[in-house]
């Protein structure tokens, strides 16, 4: 898993998998577990990859090393994604101080 | 000309030295000149059952002939016929070498038994001995090793996939304990006698085929799901299972109730096929086509109870549509089995069929898992918000 992460954009990749996400198209980052649906994408322990269902989410585009615990969600305009960095402070400080946004809030 | 003695000698030997040098050759030789002793073996019984007992006594040897001739063999027959019933069908034949001779095993169904007719040969092809064997069966009933792989099966994987996404909660898989009598309790105390009256009540045939009405067909096929569907929420007549049921458990406690009644069957039909003749000398590995379908009906069995007692949780009446509901499911499942005796679907098709089914409880049993999500979403930790 590799994520980049730059003014314009964040690019998360793995293998030939590749999305690329406008920062402005970002309207929120959580950190949740995700419901998993028995009808799934590309998951095996360890690995979520590509548009995977979920039962309280919806579709998730996933590059991911866990399928339903701590996943970082990105959502979008249109779509959500589903990432965990290894540092998460880190990707999220990085992020900040790119695009700025309010502090940590937890529901 | 004549030909000298010595080449006569020469000829001679060299026809003689393959057979005297490769043994195994003259007995190749011999072999192939009999005839096929499973084909003697089976003409014999065929005879028997014909009730040709003339014929019969003629693929005796001289001994065999003189101490058992044709009406000896009838009386013989006679006796046997009266101890284990009607003849049925050969099941297999096995050849066996004993104390030098050539024996084979015909492995036989009648109506209340299985026998091996044991036909000893000589060395001529002719049946030199004659006895029925009971078929031993060696060790467990292959039946009862295939039930405890359905059994261990589904609960690693249904019972497996219960704990896991209920957030790994014992009880519910504790739960599946109260209904495993249930199969047995509902098919020998109620659809039996109701079978047995509509049968005599109507006055049809027993056994299910093309000719009944189709009202009585329909009878046939909701009685199962009836019953089965009932029993499964007796449980919930017990105000302290009532009290236990809410929107999250309400499947789980569903599912649990389902599956233990979808275990317990698996051991009522065992024991049903364990009682068949036909079955007695079968391994365990001939049922793999039972475990396979045990293994999905018990997940069946759950997601059916799982519609009715999250019904449950919105009041008597939807209680009521649920039991409805499960009892069409129930109903669908079983149209493969049910069209399969009444020999509109082969045994490949029938067994195809169950897809339909597994398929649609997969649907109905993720539907109510996020009907149940709405109770219990995750905590949810904003990192970044645009707002």
């Amino acid at each position: 898993m590799n994520y980049e992460l730059d003014d314009e954009k964040l690019v998360i990749k793995c293998g030939l998998l590749k999305y690329v996400v406008p920062s402005s198209s970002i309207k929120r980052i959580t950190k949740r577990d995700l419901e998993i649906s028995l009808w799934s994408g590309l998951r095996l322990p360890g690995l979520a990859l590509f548009t995977v269902p979920y039962l309280d989410v919806g579709k998730v585009k996933m590059c991911a090393t866990s399928a339903s615990k701590g996943i970082i969600l990105i959502e979008t305009d249109l779509d959500l994604y589903g990432i965990t960095p290894a540092d998460e402070d880190e990707f999220i400080a990085d992020f900040r101080s790119r695009i700025g946004g309010n502090d940590d809030e937890t529901i | 000309m004549k030909p000298s003695k010595t080449f006569l000698i020469l000829i001679a030997v060299g026809f003689l030295i393959p057979f005297s040098l490769f043994p195994h050759v003259q007995a190749f030789i011999a072999v192939s000149a009999t005839p096929d002793l499973d084909t003697v073996a089976i003409t014999f019984v065929d005879f028997l059952e014909e009730e040709k007992f003339e014929d019969a006594a003629k693929l005796f040897n001289t001994k065999m002939a003189e101490a058992l001739p044709s009406h000896k063999l009838e009386a013989k027959i006679g006796e046997l016929i009266d101890k284990v019933g009607e003849f049925k069908e050969i099941v297999e034949t096995r050849i066996t070498e004993e104390k030098g001779y050539r024996v084979v095993y015909v492995t036989c169904e009648f109506a209340m038994s299985t026998l091996n007719i044991k036909i000893v040969f000589d060395d001529e092809a002719k049946i030199a001995g004659l006895w029925f064997v009971p078929v031993k069966t060696e060790g467990l009933h292959g039946i009862y090793i295939a039930a405890l792989m359905a059994t261990g099966a589904s609960v690693l994987l249904w019972g497996g996939l219960v704990y896991w996404l209920s957030k790994r909660k014992w009880k519910y898989l504790a739960l599946m304990l109260i209904t495993l009598p249930f199969s047995t309790i509902v098919n020998l105390l109620i659809k039996k006698p109701v079978y047995e009256l509509l049968v005599s009540s109507f006055n049809v045939s027993s056994e299910l085929s093309v000719t009944m009405p189709l009202w009585f067909l329909l009878l046939v096929l909701f009685l199962s799901p009836i019953t089965e569907e009932a029993i499964k929420l007796f449980p919930l007549v017990a105000r302290r299972v009532r009290r236990m049921i809410d929107g999250s458990s309400a499947l789980w406690i569903g599912m649990a109730f389902g599956m233990g009644f979808g275990v317990g069957e698996i051991w009522y039909l065992a024991w049903g096929f364990s009682i068949v003749p036909k079955f007695a000398g079968y391994p365990f590995y001939y049922f793999v086509g039972f475990i396979s379908e045990r293994m999905a009906v018990v997940f069946i069995h759950g997601v059916m109870t799982a519609v009715a007692v999250t019904g449950f949780m919105e009041g008597r009446k939807r209680l009521l549509m649920g039991y409805v509901g499960a009892v069409l499911l129930h109903a669908i499942t079983n149209i493969g089995a049910m069209f399969y005796q009444l020999k509109f679907l082969d045994e490949t098709f029938a067994s195809l069929y169950l897809f339909l089914p597994i398929f649609v409880a997969f649907f109905i049993f993720e539907h109510l898992r996020k009907k149940g999500l709405t109770d219990q979403m995750h905590e949810e930790t904003v990192l970044f918000s645009r707002e």
